[in-house]
This record gives structure tokens, sequence and C-alpha cells, in this order.
């Protein structure tokens, strides 16, 4: 192949090039972590020594799977999953936190409401502490932060629900996913 | 004619181990590095399969010739699978957990998220998976006991699968299907 045959295939490949660059280039559509109402748990992560003994991420194909996998036991649950867009929890065994969680976790929730988060419940009971929180659109909600401690079970729990979360439903996901501190909602 | 036989067998039985009916490189993959990264536990091969499509299917057809309610819904939930990998392996030693799993590089590198990971005081389980076209398609689950260390790999349509399963059951009335299992 001669100097002039590359040079010509190379300017037909110029078009070809330069349009999958642009297109690699182009924002891609909004990740889990663009959402809005989605918090970046790894901060919670970073209060304790250990890992979390528990963690959960649902988002995706795996929250489409839960949804049609509800569907038929639960059908306003199903279509409530669909309209979410991630659900990440984690847990840890709050015997080996130390004293300074508590104050951590009220600053994370100073920070979520300078964010614009709302605080809905606040309980300070003998041992028990739960935060939530919700950020809203108008009308709509668009993610929901718990964050729960007790102190005679020993756990502190994390959650993070991201997409249009109807309130009355909040019950029915902490029985979907098991998650005593939502059950009670 | 047992001088014809033997190498016959043992013709098979390697081409069964390098087709991977029996022995999954990857599902051994997984138990090295765990074993790499747990020393003080030692953990012996207990049982392993590998059913590929082809296994799948011959089972799926051999069960759709079952005259039974439950052997038609297998065949049909075989379908929606394509490859299944399992390893039961014994443990000894250790305190209970099992340390390294999150940090494996295999599965950052391949693609695949941390859906759940509990661990308890007795046993520990992790549970990832991977999309595609906006469907499961794999499910990596790795469970460890006190005496038990079970890796299982699960391929095909699992939404598809999963929601047959859910609605089967919503119209069997109940657990009848699940009963049998435990």
């Amino acid at each position: 192949m001669t100097s002039r045959e590359k040079t010509g295939i190379m300017k037909n490949l110029a078009p070809l090039l330069a349009l999958l660059l642009t297109v690699g280039l182009l924002p891609r559509s909004a990740n889990a972590q663009e959402q809005r109402g989605y918090i970046d748990l790894s901060q919670v992560e970073a209060w304790f020594d250990d890992e979390p003994a528990i963690e959960v991420n649902i988002r995706g194909a795996l929250l489409n799977l839960v949804a049609e996998a509800s569907k038929y036991e639960d059908p306003d649950l199903a279509d409530m999953l669909r309209q979410l867009k991630v659900i990440q929890v984690r847990g840890f065994d709050l015997s080996r936190a130390d004293d300074t969680l508590l104050s951590q976790s009220t600053e994370l929730g100073r920070q979520l409401e300078a964010d614009g988060w709302e605080t809905v419940v606040r309980v300070r009971d003998d041992g028990e502490h739960v935060q939530m929180y919700l950020l809203a659109t108008g009308e709509s909600i668009d993610g929901m932060v718990v964050l729960a401690t007790d102190e005679f079970e020993d756990e502190a729990i994390f959650v993070n629900i991201v997409g249009e979360i109807r309130p009355d439903q909040i019950g029915r996901i902490g029985r979907k996913f098991n998650l005593g501190v939502l059950e009670s909602n | 004619m047992i001088r014809f036989r033997l190498p016959a067998l043992s013709l098979i039985l390697i081409g069964l181990l390098c087709s991977g009916c029996i022995y999954s490189r990857e599902i051994q993959h997984t138990r090295k590095e765990i074993a790499r990264a747990n020393p003080d536990i030692h953990i012996d091969q207990q049982i392993s399969a590998n059913l590929g499509p082809f296994s799948l299917r011959l089972a799926g057809w051999i069960t759709s010739l079952v005259d039974d309610e439950d052997a038609l819904r297998a065949s049909r939930y075989l379908r929606d699978i394509r490859r299944v990998k399992v390893g039961v392996f014994d443990v000894r030693g250790g305190d209970g957990g099992l340390n390294g799993v999150t940090e494996m590089r295999r599965f950052q590198r391949r693609g695949w998220e941390l859906a759940a990971k509990v661990r308890d005081d007795d046993e520990s389980v992790w549970l990832y998976y991977r999309e595609r076209d906006g469907s499961v398609r794999d499910l990596y689950a790795i469970v460890y006991s006190e005496d038990e260390l079970v890796i299982a790999r699960l391929s095909g349509r699992l939404t598809h699968l999963m929601e047959a399963a859910m609605r089967d059951y919503a119209e069997s009335g109940g657990l009848d299907l699940l009963s049998d299992w435990e």
C-alpha cells in the first residue's frame, strides 16, 4: 500500500473517528451517584473501623428484578419500586464504634439540612436515636435518608432511598427489605 | 474387554472435566483467592458442578417429559438459565470471619456489582450481580459458615426467570412450589 493510499484511507476514516470521539465525549445519562436524593454512604463507612456488617445496593436492573418479582404478590409496591432509582443500606456493629458516632451523625444531619433536606423524624429515646430526612421537589419526594442507632441492639443502620417515594409506602419498602427501622412508618 | 473400557472411561472422564461439567476454573479461582486472603482457613473440595447450555437444555427436556406440574415448571425455568456453576467446600479453622471477598479484583475488573453483603457471627453472605440490556444476567453468591463455603454462579435471563417463578408462586396460591426445597 502506498503512502498516498494510506492517506486516503485516513481521510475517509477521519469523519468516523471524529463522530466516535464526539459520542464518547458526550455526557452520559445520569448514573446513580448523580441522581438527586443520592448520598455517598462511604462517608458513613469512614466513621467505623470495621467494614459494614450489612451492605445492600439495589439499583438498575436488580431493582427492576425485585419490582417484577413483587408485582404478583403486591402490585402497588411493585409500581412504587419501579419509580425508585437506588436503595442502599449500611449496617454496623455499634459495639465497635467510638463515642463520636452520635455527633458525626448529627453533623451529617446538619449537612443534609444545609443541602435542602427536610427533617421529618427526630427521635432521641433512651439508647435509641432515629433521624429521617426527605428531599422534596414540590409535591414529590426525590430521596430519603434514615440514620438510626440502637444501643440495646448494638447496631447502627443507615438507609438512603433515591427516586420518587410515596410516604405512605415507606413502611412497605421496610417490610420488603426487612428494614426494621422503616417498618413502623 | 476391560482393557478397552478403561481407556474409554478415562477419555470420557477427561472429556467431562475439560468441557467443564465437573470442574469450574472460575469457582476454583475464587476459592484460591479466598484461601490466599485467609491463610488460617483450610478449604477442601466437597462438591463441584458446572452445567452449561447443553446440559441444562438436556435437563429441561428430561423434566418436560415427566408428567408432573412441578417438573413442567422446572423445565420452563431451565429455559431461562444459561449456566450454573457451584462449588461446595469443607472449611476448617479460622475464627468465623472471611476476609478479602469485597476486595477481590476479579469482581471489580469484570463489572460485578455488590448487591448485598451480610456478615453475621456464624455466617456471611456476599451476593454480586451483573446486568445487560436492563436485565440481571448473572448472579454470584458466596456463602460462608463455620464449616462450609459455597460459591455459586447463575447466568441467564434472571429477571424473566424471577418473574415467571413469582407468577407461578402467586397462581399456585402459596408456598407449595417452594416447600419442597426446604
